[in-house]
């Protein structure tokens, strides 16, 4: 069976990690997280692969190239400018046209491993004509919604929630055994769901394979926190690279995947599980806990503290810097003294603002999400769940209490 | 407790894994070791391994196995620890006859010793291991011929047994007999069955021929020869169809027979409202016709028939008590003809419960029972049973039966209600649309709350220890949430009668200890919330099963459960149970353990 891996979004909620990406190419813990896709299928034997690229598609071509170095086959089908589900899944149309059904992959999921397996054997089990693989959501969101019966077929899918007609929390979960011949109804219906209700109407069989494990939508910006914390509580062993040179009195305490050429000095506690990319520099006296992951060439300075964060790679903190719940996007400085604010005042849930709408995050605690190649000076205090966009200088001593956009750019 | 199933086939195809199919399908009636036996060349062959069926089938090749005839089980120790000597099939000395057993042989320490003297050589601990070498003597030393040396092995054993055997002697037939155990035969165009369970065939044939004690089988691949052991007449039955879909057996898209089964609700307890039982009605008149009421169970159906309990007392008036089955020597002095017994089970095959229903039996009760099985040993001990149409529960830990006993328990009780009088016409008619929206409210409880508790079950997997408390009908719901939490999850919780808590359990409450309350709004509601409170003060974290919008409730717990409001106390004790199975899964998740296959468990307990 082919797989079609969609990785074409723009990802705007995703802001402004995506300005300078494509949401797949997102990097926790070492690897894009469309490589543990990738790396899943291969073990699964499923190693033709079509990925549907489209914004900022290149950099996908350019990491993954013919698949030869994941032991894979990959063709690349473009959905160009055209935007959606289904263009992505017309674009990918030629490729598997021949055979009777593929596995059809979002690229912005991180769920633990067994999905896609799961997915198979559901679709063999039932011998059902399609299958789709669900999740439990607490809250729905912009999810889209599936009621199934209680035998596990699928009644109707791509429910949004203020429809209201449905009280299930069973969300789609980006993993599908789609038929070939859905591809006249995608083209009719010009939505995924919508043909696959017209099929379900038709009389076929649509099952549901229900995941009870955990799994991320990489949607909005704190799913990167929490699919890192997923990945990371995930590791069984800890593993340091041979040329690694930590000094005598650091602590080292639970699962640590610290790779080559790190350096970390004295007096620093690292508290695992956690991820230290290639020639990274941890300074003295450094403290790290609760699920971080710090990409290649990164510098944390003396007396930081680096909690529940994602740092990408060549991001630096110096000096005494507290950054919780954060995410520190490529080559950006953050300068001695900053802070991170993680919580609001009164112990309500911190809001952030997705595409002009104040969302309200369901998290207590959410630093700063900051794009790549900032500069934020000296005793900067960010407030809980601002944003910093791209290329940002921020002048010391600034306090952020609203998203931070560069100034427009003054014409001399 | 175990699953045998025998088969026999015009070809030789695949025989291994037919045999292993269908094992799998019977794997929830035991799984510490499995056996399959085979006639390949006139050669009897047999391979058997401990463990999980799964686990055995890496360890050696049972896919494998060609032939026209085999027999598997899988074992549920009770002679002797899971290990392969002990596992099924044993064979004879010649490793001629090979045979299977589902059951317990009570004389067979004084069998196997004459077994001994006359030179026989025993290679397990079990009881069934007479079986063939009995039979082995009766060839050699009377001249029998096969079937008649099975017969009179058979008739010499005194205990419970299901067996098939399968010899050299005779390579195309499969003997098969039963007493006190289950056997079923499945009738296909080009292969016949034989097994413990109908799941075993369903996917092959709906064809059903039930067997009832001290009959013994002939199944060759074309036929079927039923006679009576005992006294040598022909039994002439013919087979009837299933109704059970095969797909029901199988857990189709979710990932645990136990979720599966926990979504099935709605629609099992709407099959068994829609069919309407001529039963009901006698059970209700002699149940109100009676001057003592015993209703008999074990396990969480138990918990049910404190529902029954209730309701008989309510409505009929009368003394009622519900007794766990296996107490049930300290009230068999007042058994006499003007007591009815009202046992109730899943399987039809606890054999506490069949024991004790032959006594009172045997001293003039009447014996009315709710049993889930059709043909099973309970239903053939009764008078009068009333089926509680749950289809095939595959995982360990009762779900839908127990809603489907409940369920049994308040028709049986709104009947009564009506002969008796105590329930008016008007309030009759009330209490039945009431009772008719139950497969709505609980789909509703399904859907509202599974996201709930799974997030509810990543605290909770982090516990040891817990209380589950309620009051007045809903103890029973309370009871049942811990046990199910107990069963599947391994996290010691007990329930408590919320008032009884302060005598004595308070004692171990410490900071964020789980304490989860029944309390819907009825009224237990006002002495629920003290107890709420005289936890909360002690630094339980308190988890609430409540009324949809109970502001009262909702402030003082940490976590809530909501069942929808607009129906009466009558009926909690249905849906109130919901989030508890729902909670006690994904708790079991979160601690990584199966609860399709609880650890020292198994399905319905055939042993005393």
């Amino acid at each position: 069976m082919k797989t079609v891996i969609l990785a074409g979004g723009k990802g705007l909620d995703l802001y402004p990690l995506t300005e300078t990406r494509p949401k797949p190419m997102i990097t926790l813990l070492g690897k894009p997280i469309l490589q543990y896709l990738i790396e899943e299928l291969r073990d699964m034997g499923l190693t033709d692969i079509i990925i549907v690229i489209g914004y900022k598609g290149e950099q996908i071509k350019e990491y993954f190239k013919k698949g030869t170095a994941f032991n894979v086959n990959i063709q690349y089908a473009d959905q160009g400018e055209k935007e959606g589900i289904e263009s992505a899944l017309l674009a990918s149309e030629e490729f598997v046209k021949n055979d009777s059904e593929f596995l059809l992959l979002f690229g912005d999921i991180v769920p633990e491993k067994g999905l896609m397996q799961r997915a198979l054997n559901a679709f063999e089990n039932t011998q059902a004509d399609m299958t789709m693989t669900l999740t439990l959501r607490g809250d729905t969101g912009d999810f889209g919604i599936v009621e199934i019966d209680s035998m596990g077929l699928v009644k109707k899918a791509g429910i949004k929630k203020i429809d209201q007609t449905s009280e299930s929390k069973y969300v789609d979960a980006g993993c599908f055994i789609i038929r070939t011949d859905l591809f006249d109804e995608i083209r009719s219906q010009q939505s995924l769901s919508k043909a696959i209700n017209a099929r379900i109407e038709k009389g076929d069989k649509v099952s549901a394979a229900i995941w009870e494990k955990e799994w991320v939508d990489i949607g909005k910006p704190w799913n990167i926190i929490e699919a890192n914390a997923l990945l990371l509580s995930n590791l069984k062993e800890s593993r340091i690279a041979k040329d690694v040179s930590i000094a005598s009195n650091v602590e080292l305490k639970n699962v640590v995947i610290i790779e080559e050429n790190v350096e970390i000095s004295s007096g620093s506690v690292l508290n695992g599980p956690l991820y230290i990319g290639a020639n990274t520099y941890i300074g003295n006296n450094v403290l790290i806990r609760d699920h971080c992951s710090i990409g290649k060439g990164a510098l944390i300075g003396f007396g930081s503290e680096i909690k529940n964060s994602v740092l990408f790679n060549g991001a630096k903190v110096f000096r005494l810097c507290y950054v919780g719940d954060s995410v520190i996007g490529q080559n950006t400085c953050i300068s001695s003294g900053v802070m991170t604010v993680i919580t609001e005042t009164g112990m309500k849930e911190v809001s952030m603002n997705i595409n002009g709408k104040k969302i309200n995050t369901g998290l207590l605690k959410l630093g700063a999400i900051i794009g790549d190649n900032c500069d934020i000076g000296v005793n900067t205090l960010i407030f809980a769940g601002r944003k910093i966009a791209t290329n940002s200088v921020v002048a010391p001593g600034t306090t952020i209490k609203n998203d931070y956009k560069p100034e427009k750019e003054v014409n001399n | 407790m175990c699953g045998i199933v025998g088969i026999v086939q015009r070809d030789t195809n695949k025989i291994g894994k037919n045999i292993i199919d269908s094992l799998k399908k019977l794997e929830y009636r035991g799984y510490d070791s499995v056996g399959i036996a085979t006639i390949d060349n006139n050669q009897v062959i047999v391979s058997k391994e401990e463990g999980k069926i799964t686990e055995v089938i890496d360890k050696i090749q049972l896919d494998d196995l060609h032939g026209k005839i085999a027999i598997g089980h899988t074992r549920w120790a009770t002679h002797g620890p899971p290990s392969k000597e002990n596992s099924h099939p044993h064979t004879d000395c010649k490793n001629e006859i090979a045979v299977i057993h589902n059951g317990i042989i009570e004389n067979f320490q004084s069998l196997k010793e004459e077994l001994v003297i006359q030179g026989h050589v025993f290679r397990s601990e079990t009881d069934t291991e007479i079986i063939p070498h009995m039979i082995e003597q009766y060839i050699q030393k009377d001249q029998m011929e096969l079937k008649d040396a099975i017969i009179h092995t058979i008739r010499k054993i005194e205990g419970t047994f299901a067996i098939c055997v399968l010899s050299s002697l005779d390579p195309d037939k499969i003997y098969c007999a039963k007493r006190d155990s289950p056997l079923v035969i499945g009738i296909n165009s080009d292969r016949m069955f034989c097994a413990s369970d109908i799941p075993a065939f369903l996917s092959h044939t709906r064809q059903v021929v039930l067997l009832h004690d001290d009959e013994f089988v002939t199944l060759s691949h074309d036929g079927y020869e039923i006679i009576n052991f005992t006294n040598m007449k022909k039994v002439e039955r013919r087979p009837y169809i299933v109704s059970w879909k095969p797909e029901m057996a199988q857990k189709g898209g979710f990932p645990h027979f136990m979720l599966k089964e926990i979504h099935e609700q709605s629609s099992s307890l709407a099959d068994y409202i829609r069919i309407k039982q001529p039963s009901l009605h006698k059970i209700a008149e002699k149940v109100y016709d009676a001057k003592k009421i015993f209703l008999l169970a074990a396990g969480t159906a138990h918990y049910s028939t404190l529902t029954g309990e209730n309701l008989i007392r309510k409505y009929a008036k009368k003394a009622c008590s519900s007794i766990i089955a296996s107490e049930y020597d300290s009230i068999s002095p007042l058994i006499d003809e003007d007591t009815v017994i009202l046992p109730v089970s899943q399987s039809g095959e606890t054999m506490d419960t069949i024991m004790a229903i032959k006594d009172a039996k045997k001293l003039g009760a009447k014996v009315l029972s709710a049993v889930n099985v059709i043909g099973s040993s309970i239903t053939r001990h009764s008078d009068e049973v009333l089926y509680l149409y749950a289809g095939p529960e595959i995982g360990v830990a009762a779900t839908k039966t127990y809603t489907a006993q409940t369920l049994s328990m308040w028709d049986i009780g709104l009947e009564i209600g009506r002969i008796s009088g105590e329930l008016g016409n008007n309030e009759y008619n009330e209490a039945r649309k009431l009772y008719n929206k139950i497969p709505t409210i609980v789909k509703q409880s399904i859907v509202r709350n599974e996201a709930r508790t799974n997030r509810i079950a990543s605290w909770f997997a982090e516990k040891n220890s817990s209380f589950y408390l309620g009051k007045g009908v809903n103890l029973q719901t309370a009871k049942e949430g811990a046990l199910k939490m107990k069963e599947i999850a391994y996290i010691h919780s007990e329930a408590y009668p919320a008032g009884e808590s302060k005598h004595g359990p308070i004692a171990l409450i410490e900071d964020d200890y789980p304490v989860v309350f029944i309390a819907p709004k009825d009224q237990t509601h006002k002495r629920m919330i003290g107890s709420i409170m005289e936890m909360k003060a002690r630094g339980a974290t308190t988890i609430g099963v409540i009324e949809e919008g109970d502001k009262d409730i909702c402030e003082l717990v940490k976590w809530k459960m909501e069942i929808p409001k607009g129906y009466s106390e009558m009926i909690t004790t249905i849906p109130y149970v919901i989030p508890m199975q729902l909670l006690a899964y994904y708790t079991a998740m979160k601690r990584g353990h199966n609860p399709d296959f609880p650890k020292n468990l198994s399905k319905s307990v055939t042993v005393l």
